[in-house]
């Protein structure tokens, strides 16, 4: 009899109460931890609020889908697993589908709920304290779509699980082989083929790679089994999100058609029939098997050794993973008398292990063979790769990653591809770790990561290429006008910092001025001027640290500003770096003639640093203060400072002057008053062959005082 | 009215059912006896639609069962392994019900449970298992169904419990019009409680009758003659005899059939001694097996 599926509005309010005590666990755990998180915040006030991704302010939302919704899918669907519950609540009166849906739909609740909860809480959080958190809502809305989308796909893997076993332990076993095993292999086979340098990174596809799989993905980046995206990156990945949502959904109705079909009979039994328990049993087998299919491939294809292939490293593997086989069908049906049944589907395991092997080979072999001529190659587009996760771009990756690479057909440039594909591979035909030594001309090659397109296909490879190559490839991307255009604009940001020669600059509406300011410049700067510079590694006068958000993560770009480039800048830079410096010097000027006047004794230090460009050092010493006079040393140590701004490519004298104990003579009943603070500054000045020579004058009327009897000037 | 049509099951394999037809009346208590894996609790899943069968049809007022919940509404069933939800107490089990069957009564639910002296609060998984087969059955009788079905409900019970529940089904069935079908591997449980009884033996059902039918049909006629007559010569007087022996003198028989008519043509032949007396139905179920040609033992 064909029933509606319908949704029982008492069977999904049963379900809630069923899950309650784990949705209260739940929420104690993911709520609490974000206020234990919004609290540590609040216990310090930052120069700036710390910026946020959806990710790294909420990160345990994870726990939505490794942890809660599996339990609570194990828990709602208990009754498969035992005789009697299972024969209870197949006598309902309700059909399957009924049940199904209506507990579903209890437990994709409450994981709502966590989920909302934690959301709630963090918003509330970032409302109040907006001094301290900015959070950015862009990544916060799809990390949260992430979650519920891998949610979604565990719990319907689950139900596929539950559908074909009645016990807990296959049921998990099954979950992470639906979860898991088809991208494992995946990863497996093209971890392999990828091994090669030259195809890092470009034999997988966007539906091949594990990073398409929210589930699989997240935990890849986490345990650093698969860096092509940044967990950042993930979390914010909408083709990623959809996909769960799809698979998710698609797994929950094949889960559902199992459901409806099984028998209450095979509640505690491993599998509902000896068949599945034999394809259960090789999908074990194979996972492991996958393993030492890889290793051998990259024994006999990638790697040449100075040895023999050694044998019995394979017959050890083998025999592990015939061991962990018979153990699987023990500890499953617990039946003795089943592993004698389970022998002859080695058989069939051992042919597939052969068809994976050949099938590794030949798609190997054929990323191998795929060597176009000149012509036959239509154009290259050069791309930057391999993001990583410690936050960090050179200003070179920003361009390519702004303009999405650069397209090339250039005959010249498509005749060097051709012939460095050629050589590339031709050198890792032996050992893929050829590629690292210099070619048959000596000459090292780096690689240029690239999309070739020719009329069959259009393949990522990494070239690798000489140094004379390079430069006629750079040349031809340069004048690119995209290019070009993409160099002159720096990236938006409201996070900027100043790293220079004056690094007490922490004024953040100064340093975002300069950096408009520099924006604005740059814009309009000669373009081979500012290439060049940066490529040459000139000095600059001061660099840009800024926070730029790229696909969910943040990274830092340092931006180094050349006089040559952006002369206003960094004109203006120095006024203002020459302005704080003197109000900071003025200011301990007068502290230290206060404390003489008032004759306290102190105890601390001078320490004088003067050093080139190019940080040599020209001239250092120390003297130590301990009595009231010692502190004119400081005073005409400052005296000798050269006049006007610090100059990049001049000499730079670092003063640091540290008092940490001052005592008062003035006494008053409680003991000695101390009414001067201590004393800790760190100053950058302009320095000449006259502040050397004049501090080398100091040092001989303070002899006594030195610290460091090993002055030196060079 | 239930009844089955050569409804079979199979477990891997393994026959469980074999082609049972059957019929059990409204209103009426209906007893399945067999040995232990004869197939009664396959019998009861199947009907209860727990299990699909594999042939053949189970229909409940013509109505299949199988996934059908507007029949199961009118279904309790109890098990003979029982479940309750983990930590689940009476209450707890109400609500459960409660949630599950539209014409669960939670007044009743609470009047059985005083009425066995349970304790409602106190978690189920602390309850002896006479207790938790107590709580069991009136959790289904709460639930007022048309059809139910005990599943061994007897074991474990005490005998004052063991009345009380037997009288609480009559009850039901009595004024509810309630059908019943109870299976045990004990026909003295079921001897005074039941109206048909069915004997269930390997899968199949070897016997099937009314219990008024079963006690007067047969009867056990012990008789001594001056002369000798031998099992032949009384068949030829129109005395159906089911089983035949004789110790000494005396002539022990099972005899089928009208007993005022057996009486008087034996005592046509002047007997030195003439008794007729009753069986009890284990006696009626073995002898019965015997002509069928089944041999099994009772408890």
């Amino acid at each position: 009899m064909k029933q509606k599926i319908r949704f029982n509005l008492g069977l999904y309010i049963e379900g809630l109460r069923q899950l309650r005590v784990s949705g209260i666990i739940g929420l104690i755990t993911m709520v609490g931890i974000m206020l234990i998180m919004l609290i540590s915040l609040g216990e310090y006030t930052p120069d700036k609020p710390e910026q946020f991704t959806g990710l790294n302010y909420m990160p345990w939302l994870i726990l939505a889908f490794v942890g809660f919704m599996p339990l609570m899918m194990l828990q709602m669907f208990h009754f498969l697993n035992k005789r009697n519950a299972s024969d209870l609540y197949h006598s309902l009166p309700h059909t399957r589908s009924t049940i199904y849906l209506s507990f579903t739909a209890a437990v994709v609740t409450w994981v709502l709920v966590l989920i909302f909860a934690t959301v709630l809480t963090g918003l509330i959080g970032a409302w109040v304290m907006p001094e301290r958190i900015a959070l950015s809502y862009s990544t916060l809305l799809p990390w949260v779509l992430y979650c519920i989308s891998a949610s979604i796909l565990v719990g319907g893997a689950i139900m596929i699980a539950k559908g074909l076993t009645g016990t807990l332990l296959n049921s998990i076993v099954l979950t992470a082989l639906i979860l898991f095993l088809p991208r494992f292999l995946l990863s497996m086979f093209i971890g392999a083929v990828e091994s090669n340098p030259i195809f890092e990174n470009s034999i997988s596809n966007s539906f091949t790679a594990s990073t398409i799989n929210p589930v699989v993905g997240m935990v890849f980046a986490i345990f650093g089994i698969d860096y092509r995206m940044s967990t950042g990156e993930l979390a914010i990945h909408i083709p990623t999100i959809v996909y769960g949502f799809v698979l998710g959904l698609i797994y929950f109705a094949v889960g559902g058609f199992l459901f409806c079909r099984r028998s209450s009979e095979t509640a505690s039994q491993s599998a509902p029939n000896r068949l599945m328990q034999a394809i259960y049993r090789i999908l074990v087998a194979m996972t492991m098997c996958s393993v030492v299919i890889v290793l051998l491939f990259e024994e006999t294809h990638l790697y040449s050794y100075e040895y023999d292939m050694q044998i019995y490293p394979y017959v050890i593997g083998y025999l592990a993973i015939i061991f962990v086989y018979f153990l699987y069908e023990l500890l499953t049906t617990r039946r003795l008398k089943n592993l004698v049944k389970a022998i002859p589907t080695l058989g069939i395991i051992a042919v597939l292990n052969v068809a994976m092997y050949f099938g590794l080979v030949g798609i190997y072999n054929s990323a191998m063979n795929f060597r176009p001529a000149a012509d036959e190659i239509n154009s290259v587009t050069i791309r930057h790769d391999d993001f990583n996760d410690y936050g960090y771009m050179n200003y070179s990756d920003y361009v390519l990653t702004k303009i999405d690479g650069v397209k090339l057909d250039d005959q010249q440039v498509l005749k060097d591809v051709s012939y460095s594909l050629e050589q590339s591979l031709e050198m890792t035909e032996e050992d893929v770790s050829n590629i690292y030594n210099h070619d048959s001309r000596n000459q090292m090659l780096t690689p240029v990561f690239m999309e070739i397109e020719t009329d069959g296909k259009t393949v990522m490879r990494n070239v690798y290429m000489t140094e004379d190559r390079i430069m006629q490839l750079n040349q031809a991307i340069l004048a690119n006008e995209s290019c070009r255009k993409a160099w002159l604009t720096p990236p938006d940001s409201s996070y900027v910092s100043i790293y220079g020669n004056y690094s007490r600059f922490s004024d953040s509406e100064l340093e975002a001025e300069l950096y408009d300011q520099f924006c604005a410049e740059v814009k309009n700067a000669d373009f081979e001027t500012w290439f060049n510079a940066h490529n040459n590694y000139e000095n600059a006068a001061f660099t840009f640290t800024v926070n730029y958000l790229s696909n969910g993560t943040n990274y830092g770009i340092d931006i180094p500003v050349y006089e040559t480039v952006a002369p206003e800048t960094v004109a203006h830079y120095y006024q203002i770096t020459e302005e704080m410096q003197k109000e900071e010097l003025k200011a301990l000027t007068e502290q230290l003639r206060a404390m003489k006047e008032a004759g306290v004794t102190v105890e601390g230090n001078v320490y004088v640093y003067v050093r080139d460009d190019s940080y040599m050092v020209h001239y250092n010493n120390e003297w130590y203060l301990n009595e009231t006079d010692t502190l004119d040393i400081p005073l005409e140590v400052l005296e000798t400072r050269a006049d006007g701004p610090v100059d990049a490519a001049g000499k730079v004298m670092e003063v640091s002057v540290n008092i940490w104990y001052v005592q008062d003579s003035k006494e008053t009943s409680a003991g000695p008053e101390q009414a001067f603070a201590s004393v800790d500054h760190y100053f950058e000045y302009p320095a000449d062959d006259t502040t050397i020579e004049m501090l080398m004058e100091l040092q001989e009327e303070y002899a006594g005082t030195s610290a460091d009897t090993t002055a030196t000037t060079g | 009215m239930i009844t089955t049509e050569k409804l079979s099951k199979n477990f891997s394999g393994f026959r469980a059912l074999e082609s049972i037809t059957c019929q059990i009346q409204n209103g009426s208590i209906y007893g399945m006896v067999g040995s232990n894996g004869a197939g009664k609790s396959t019998f009861l899943r199947l009907i209860t639609g727990v299990y699909k069968p594999d042939e053949g049809t189970v229909l409940i007022d013509g109505q299949p069962v199988w996934e059908n919940p507007d029949v199961k509404k009118r279904i309790a069933y109890v098990p003979d392994e029982l479940y309750f939800l983990a930590g689940a107490n009476i209450n707890r089990m109400e609500k459960m019900y409660k949630s599950m069957y539209s014409t669960f009564s939670v007044e009743k639910c609470r009047k059985l449970t005083r009425l066995f002296e349970l304790d409602p609060k106190k978690p189920l998984n602390t309850f002896s298992k006479g207790m938790r087969r107590q709580a069991a059955t009136l959790l289904a009788l709460s639930i007022q169904p048309e059809y139910i079905f005990f599943d061994e409900t007897f074991d474990g019970l005490d005998p004052v419990m063991r009345n009380l529940v037997k009288k609480l089904i009559c009850e039901d069935v009595l004024e509810r019009n309630a059908t019943a079908v109870i299976t045990s591997h004990s026909l003295r449980e079921l001897e005074d409680t039941c109206d048909q009884l069915a004997l269930l033996h390997k899968g199949g059902l070897v016997l099937q009758s009314d219990v008024e039918n079963l006690k007067t049909e047969q009867y056990k006629i012990q008789a001594a003659f001056p002369q000798q007559y031998e099992k032949e010569d009384f068949e030829k007087m129109g005395i159906t005899v089911q089983s035949f022996s004789r110790q000494g003198a005396v002539i022990n028989m099972i005899v089928k059939g009208d007993r005022n008519a057996a009486y008087a043509k034996l005592r046509s032949l002047n007997p030195v001694l003439l008794e007729i007396l009753p069986l009890s139905l284990e006696e009626v179920f073995t002898y019965e097996m015997d002509a069928l040609g089944y041999t099994f033992d009772y408890e």
